[in-house]
């Protein structure tokens, strides 16, 4: 076994980070293949600690920081798929960034010299290796204070890049984005706190002990108001169209991670130490999460722009998985992990073909394309890919997703209102086909605009922006047809319940 | 009763789907694309035929595929009631293939790759629906089914690839058909899953097992009865009022789609699915017990009344047929609504029957549009004098429809009215006969009109002009619907042609319970 092997996954690009910072001058722009290399590193690490979980042995690692925190690093069933995936749809997104960021940084800043142009770049490739730092931490963490930490970092990367290289009104919306996370994080810090004054202890192992304390109710009620923040739930979705439509599309993809990471936080940290005390908020979830998968989708069927259309499509996506953990049953939570895993995968697919419009086009109005599937076969591939997975044609991961989380819901109550609950959810999903594949139709079919039939910088991107994504829809095409190896993992942690 | 693994399933499918990848292949070669469909046709009907004699000795035929999950297996069995459709839609997939290649001829549609390769990938949707084991299975091939057609409905507003699209108003009706069709029919796969969803957490397993696999108390009648509702709002397919309406208006569709549409893929596969669920996941016995089946007799027979109703009011000849479609399928629903052996003979009879016969009667009207160009039923005056076979085919399909024997459509009311009395209900054999007299109240004008009426320069004198010359369809179409027509009277005179009749008794024989 490979020593330190989780400390790694977060070490070695802290370091790449810094390697970049410090040789920024040397290398000019070769640094962005920095972030590739290592983050195909970090992967082939999950892997191997992948084979080694799958084969019964959790890799815990523990090391002290401070008095009374620890810095312990768990991989088992659970944190270490999320993990894989997450880490996987960085690298990819990292390849897609090489062009990209390229671009953008020629449209905002084509007028400056090389120099601060190249400054820039390597900006954007330091900060972009906190995503997986954060993500992973998240994964990993075993006591609350860890979690809040690297909630509160995700938030310094997202809004530097933001102000950056964002679009429309950048510096504005990164403000936005900041002042939510901060709010987010606080509250999660809140409940970290009352839950340590009432134990004395941030570790997530003995927060069971908590179980029937009066207070339970308060930590938890926190710490989800912090959570909901963050997954954009209705009506605390205020600040989701903007920032995750404004952001440069490289790292959108990210942001629908950065806010549905947020339902493994509550599998974690919440459902599984405090299952009887969570009961309570089961039903109220279950609503909240019914309305915002019916508002957000139809606040998404209203956009014209295109990356505006991803963005809101994030906010009822999320609530699939919510709805899944709202209802408590072992398969709705599996399920719900499962549906969060395919979301993320299809939305990086989704998002980034609408960044390689947008990288080509230059527009995105949606009423402006059309046709375009003649000029750009692959990114109409890609987008249909992306639809079916998040619709959940049969034979995706979506569809595989909505079954396992469907029948949970199903399970959970026997009753009137859930039942109407969870046939309403899945009715819901159709709107989810209309407007994925709507926005195809509008983008890619019907006649080519005259205006593009000549010329002949539409076309496909370069393969360092579309083979990623292909891999990635390869990838939910494996986890959809073959989720046993997947679901034993996360069902022999969320199995025990 | 043996259960047989064997590969057949998988090859009876596989033959429409390499077939789609062959006619994308030879785009460029018309001939050589045709000739894939035709094989792949002829082939796909030999392996589906040659299953029959092991079902009918009394064995069940299994391929397993994958399993996914928990519930999510992938799995063919053909049982004798699969088996009875899986016939119908490949026979009539040859006769309607040789029948496409003369009218897309004649008539030089574009797009016609696109045309062929939707076809073969309905037929391949429409086989595996027939031949799947559970509910999962059955609505992958369902949904396959609805998408593959939508390009077939919407045909004559869909430009060919790369082409501008037509403004005409002809096109902007199909397109409109097109929407209309994939607003139902991919909402209704929508309640379809719920309805699977609900199912599979209710009875732990989705196949479809004799007897059905709901109980009285697998939970409470209110519930069975959503679920039912659910099930019902998925199989809107089956085009039973007040959710028929996309089917008129899919009439938009060239000739050879509508046939298949009505006759052997996709509202055949609506009453399938109903079937499949009736018998199969409620069980007879159960739809007794909750008064589900009283639910489903009425709607069925509101809408055989009210369509032939509407069929009547109709002067376009497509139409006229579409609603009588309506009015048919749900003399299938209705026998199956019955709950008991005779009725749910006369529906299964009904299905492989009332193909033939209504595939007959299309063709026809696609013949007449292509030789004279004329869609509706008062121009059709003397028709029958230039076009004596078609017209004859014509007939023979009417006949059967309106239930006069010798066609094989006499068979199946046969059943479904001793159903009616097998149930000691003679309201609902009043139904069946006043729909039936409906039948030939909109089919009888037709044929006069077509036979007695007097074209256009027809003197009395009796010299022959141009108009009454015989002019019929090339022989690509006129072979395929003197076929069907012929085999409607056989499925009369011999009923077990195919093995149809011993098949239907196994599946009915097999139904246990109530029956």
């Amino acid at each position: 076994m490979i020593p330190y092997l989780l400390l790694q996954t977060l070490a070695v690009p802290v370091i790449a980070a810094l390697f970049i910072l410090l040789t920024r001058r040397i290398l000019g722009r070769k640094v962005r293949f920095v972030p590739c290399i290592t983050l195909l590193y970090t992967t082939a690490l999950l892997f191997i600690a992948g084979i080694s979980v799958y084969q019964g042995t959790p890799i815990q690692e523990v090391y002290t920081w401070g008095p009374n925190v620890g810095f312990g690093l768990l991989a088992d069933g659970l944190s270490l798929p999320v993990a894989l995936i997450i880490n996987i749809i960085c690298t990819a997104l990292s390849f897609y960034s090489l062009h990209y960021v390229e671009h953008r940084i020629e449209v905002i800043y084509g007028e400056e010299d090389e120099k601060t142009q190249l400054s820039y770049h390597t900006t954007y490739f330091w900060l972009y290796f906190l995503f997986p730092v954060s993500f992973l931490g998240i994964c990993f963490a075993t006591n609350l204070i860890m979690i809040y930490l690297f909630i509160e970092l995700l938030v310094i990367p997202l809004y530097f890049i933001m102000s950056y290289f964002g679009y429309v009104e950048r510096f504005r919306v990164a403000v936005m984005c900041f002042l939510w996370g901060i709010v987010g994080g606080t509250f999660v810090l809140f409940g970290s706190v009352l839950a340590y004054s009432e134990m004395g202890s941030f570790e997530l192992s003995e927060l069971h002990t908590l179980a029937g304390n009066p207070m339970t109710f308060w930590i938890i009620l926190l710490i989800l108001l912090g959570l909901f923040t963050k997954m954009a739930v209705f009506p605390l979705h205020v600040w989701m169209p903007s920032v995750h439509a404004e952001h440069p599309t490289c790292i959108a993809g990210l942001l629908a991670v950065y806010a549905n990471i947020a339902a493994y936080v509550i599998v974690r940290a919440l459902i599984l130490p405090l299952y009887d005390d969570f009961k309570v908020f089961g039903t109220p979830i279950m609503i909240m999460a019914l309305l915002t998968i019916i508002y957000g989708a139809i606040l998404t069927l209203a956009q014209n722009d295109v990356k505006r259309l991803c963005a809101c499509s994030t906010i009822s996506q999320i609530s699939y998985s919510l709805l899944g953990l709202g209802a408590l049953t072992v398969w709705s939570i599996e399920g719900g992990i499962f549906y969060f895993l395919s979301h993320i995968l299809g939305k990086a697919i989704l998002f980034s073909t609408a960044g390689i419009v947008v990288y080509v086009t230059g527009i995105r109005d949606m009423n402006k394309l059309g046709g375009l599937i003649h000029k750009m076969p692959i990114s109409a591939v890609l987008w249909i890919t992306a639809a079916a997975i998040l619709t959940g044609v049969p034979l995706t991961s979506g569809f595989t997703g909505k079954w396992i989380l469907f029948t949970g819901v199903f399970a959970a109550y026997p009753t009137y209102v859930g039942m109407s609950i969870a046939i309403l959810g899945i009715l819901s999903t159709i709107l989810t086909a209309i407007y994925t594949f709507g926005a195809a139709k509008r983008i890619f079919f019907g006649p080519l605009k005259p205006e593009f039939a000549n010329d002949t910088k539409i076309r496909d991107p370069p393969l360092t922006m579309s083979v990623p994504l292909l891999i990635l829809a390869v990838i939910s095409f494996i986890i959809g047809l073959y989720p046993e190896p997947f679901m034993e993992l996360i069902h022999s942690v969320i199995g025990l319940l | 009763m043996a259960v047989i693994e064997s590969l057949s399933p998988l090859l009876a499918i596989s033959c429409p789907f390499i077939c789609v990848f062959l006619i994308l292949l030879f785009r460029k070669r018309p001939n050589i694309r045709e000739s894939c469909t035709m094989l792949a046709s002829i082939m796909q009907f030999l392996i589906v035929f040659s299953m029959a004699p092991i079902i009918v000795a009394g064995n069940v035929i299994e391929c397993p595929l994958f399993t996914i999950f928990t519930g999510l297996d992938f799995i063919f069995r053909v049982d004798a009631f699969g088996l009875i459709f899986a016939i119908t839609s490949s026979f009539l997939w040859i006769l309607v293939s040789s029948y496409s290649i003369g009218y897309m001829r004649s008539l030089h549609e574009h797009a016609q790759t696109r045309y062929y390769a939707c076809f073969a990938l309905a037929i391949f949707g429409a086989v595996g629906i027939a031949l799947s084991k559970n509910l999962i299975t059955m609505y992958f091939f369902y949904e396959a089914l609805t998408i593959s057609t939508y390009p077939l409905v919407a045909h004559n507003g869909l430009a060919e690839w790369g082409h501008k699209q037509e403004q005409s108003e002809q096109a902007e009706e199909a397109r409109f058909a097109g929407r209309k069709y994939l607003a139902y029919l991919i909402t209704s796969g929508w309640f379809f899953f719920v309805a699977i969803v609900l199912t599979f957490y209710l009875a732990g397993t989705t196949d479809f097992e004799n007897g059905g696999i709901l109980t009285v108390a697998s939970a409470s009648r209110m519930i069975l009865m959503t679920l039912f509702a659910l099930f019902m709002l998925g199989s809107m397919k089956a085009a039973w009022m007040p959710f028929h309406s996309w089917l008129p208006t899919a009439m938009a569709a060239p000739t050879p789609v509508s046939a298949l549409l009505h006759a052997v893929a996709v509202v055949k596969a609506g009453v399938f699915v109903v079937v499949r669920i009736v018998c199969y996941i409620y069980g007879i016995e159960l739809m007794g017990a909750i008064g589900l089946g009283v639910i489903l007799v009425s709607i069925a027979a509101f809408t055989m009344i009210v369509a032939s109703l509407m069929a009547i009011a109709q002067d376009n000849l497509k139409k006229r047929l579409a609603y009588s479609t309506i009015s048919q399928l749900s003399y299938i629903l209705f026998g199956v609504a019955l709950l008991n052996t005779m009725g749910v003979q006369g529906a299964m009879l009904h299905i492989p029957f009332h193909g033939f016969m209504k595939i007959t009667l299309f063709m026809c009207a696609g013949a007449i549009i292509v030789v004279t160009g004329k869609k509706n039923v008062s121009e059709m005056a003397g028709i029958g004098r230039t076009m004596p076979v078609t017209m004859t085919a014509f007939t023979v399909g009417a006949l059967g429809m309106s239930g006069i024997p010798p066609v094989c459509g006499f068979i199946s009311k046969w059943y479904l009215g001793l159903g009616t009395l097998e149930a000691h209900s003679l309201g609902l054999l009043a139904v069946l006969m006043i729909s039936s007299l409906l039948d030939i109240v909109y089919f009888f004008p037709i044929i006069y009109t077509a036979f007695f009426g007097k074209p256009e320069g027809w003197t009395e004198s009796g010299n022959k002009n141009e108009n009454t010359k015989i002019n019929e369809a090339s022989i690509f179409m006129l072979v395929p619907l003197a076929m069907t027509a012929i085999f409607s009277i056989i499925f009369c005179l011999f009923p077990n042609t195919f093995y149809i009749l011993d098949l239907v008794k196994l599946a009915v024989a097999g139904l246990g319970g109530g029956v």
